[in-house]
């Protein structure tokens, strides 16, 4: 149907639990040259026999499996349940790709920031606003009625 | 639910990160606007709250060249081409730190903007090329402070020439950008994984710093070992650079070319590894 302006397509998230890198460089080629001798992983969690059986699925967390649905136009959609709720709007708002399916958006979409995320304490209010029109890309439908405002607050002395 | 038109009309399609060259700078040019808010903030956040306020993109060059000129040519008597020392150093200081600040300010780009790169879309190489832009500003600030000080040694019939290669400083900038940014946003994508590099890079810069001719002239380095110093592209870039506004100097313009062939490579992978890096960089940092 035309009026459908998101659709997700079996989509899924996966994290890998702590087999992603060990965060230092040492510590990374400390594994790899045991993987690559074939001896035991130096840096490997007790208990696991080596780096195959980390890579199992029991190390794999799946915060979204194949979630397919449609949102149509002018509908208004909460989602609940246990896990995978922020991931999925995370994937939406494109801060993070999905690990395999797809999203088709039809129109713009505007993650509602928390108060002050990318504020620049140095900059005055009407930049700051403008900054984040731009971030968001809504800057153009918002600029007239913006301007207007703040000009009446400063005609109140309100900084 | 028919899917007729399900491949029409579609203004974007989300994805799993997929291959290596899955990039799109075409949307970096929709962008723009974002980029000169970005280059704004940048360029005025460096100076508020500081008393001298832009006077300071004036001080630190005039700083490290006088303290240049008293260490490396009064006191280690290195030569300088026959040049006047202050401005041998000057002309290599300014160019450095544009490409120094380049580098070093994109190279922190996913960390210091994990808090709104978590919460909201843009393209993320945005940032980093607002940093290259916005110490444009600065180098130009820079730049004027040196051409200040050529004419004056000029004018006061100092031995320097400056010639046709001038024609070759706008490229030279350009290069210098894309050699910071391609270095900046390659060591960007490493540090989400190892932050150790971030460590390494400050005295990292200091050391390609004397590995290039800044505080010495290439035509005092042996023969035999020129070759070492083709291959670290700024050489290249400095020499000419100190060519065109003073008239001596060692460039040959197959060194140049190294050079420029080292910077596009550095940048092509610089953007391929960015690119790949920023769609789930989140999940690991």
């Amino acid at each position: 149907m035309s009026d459908v302006v998101i659709r997700v397509e079996n989509l899924s998230k996966e994290y890998r639990l702590g087999t992603i890198s060990h965060g230092t460089l040492k510590h990374d080629l400390q594994s790899g040259w045991a993987k690559f001798r074939g001896t035991e992983d130096p840096n490997a969690r007790i208990g696991a026999v080596n780096r195959e059986q980390l890579n199992n699925t029991n190390d794999r967390f799946c915060a979204l499996k194949d979630v397919s649905f449609d949102v149509r136009q002018g509908e208004i959609v909460g989602i609940i349940g246990r896990t995978g709720k922020s991931t999925l709007l995370k994937i939406i708002s494109r801060v993070t790709a999905p690990t395999s399916g797809t999203i088709k958006i039809r129109g713009r979409v505007a993650s509602l920031l928390e108060v002050g995320t990318g504020f620049h304490p140095e900059l005055t209010g009407r930049e700051n606003v403008s900054l984040n029109g731009a971030i968001l890309r809504i800057w153009g439908m918002m600029k007239e009625w913006i301007t207007q405002d703040l000009i009446s607050m400063k005609s109140h002395n309100i900084q | 639910m028919s899917d007729d038109n399900d491949n029409t009309n579609w203004t974007m399609e989300i994805r799993s990160r997929s291959g290596w060259f899955d990039i799109n700078l075409s949307e970096l040019w929709r962008y723009r606007d974002l980029i000169l808010l970005f280059v704004r903030r940048d360029f005025v956040a460096y100076y508020k709250q500081t008393i001298l306020g832009p006077l300071w993109f004036l001080l630190q060059p005039l700083f490290t060249t006088v303290v240049f000129t008293i260490i490396f040519s009064r006191i280690a008597q290195i030569p300088t081409d026959g040049l006047p020392p202050f401005l041998f150093y000057m002309s290599g200081t300014v160019a450095w730190t544009y490409f120094a600040s380049c580098m070093t300010q994109t190279s922190n780009t996913f960390i210091t903007n994990a808090g709104i790169f978590g919460k909201v879309y843009f393209p993320r190489l945005v940032v980093p090329i607002a940093v290259v832009i916005s110490n444009l500003i600065a180098f130009a600030i820079q730049f004027g402070l040196f051409l200040a000080f050529l004419c004056y040694f000029y004018l006061t019939g100092a031995d320097i020439h400056p010639n046709g290669w001038l024609l070759l400083v706008p490229l030279l900038l350009v290069q210098m950008a894309a050699l910071g940014l391609g270095m900046g946003i390659l060591i960007s994508s490493m540090t989400t994984k190892y932050r150790d590099l971030a460590f390494a890079l400050g005295f990292g810069v200091q050391l390609w710093m004397y590995a290039t001719p800044i505080v010495y002239p290439l035509s005092q380095i042996p023969a035999q070992w020129q070759w070492v110093f083709a291959l670290n592209p700024m050489t290249a870039i400095i020499e000419t650079f100190r060519y065109a506004f003073l008239g001596s100097g060692a460039i040959q313009p197959w060194v140049l070319g190294v050079s420029l062939t080292m910077t596009i490579l550095i940048l092509a992978v610089g953007i391929v590894m960015f690119s790949r890096v920023e769609k789930t960089f989140m999940d690991t940092i």
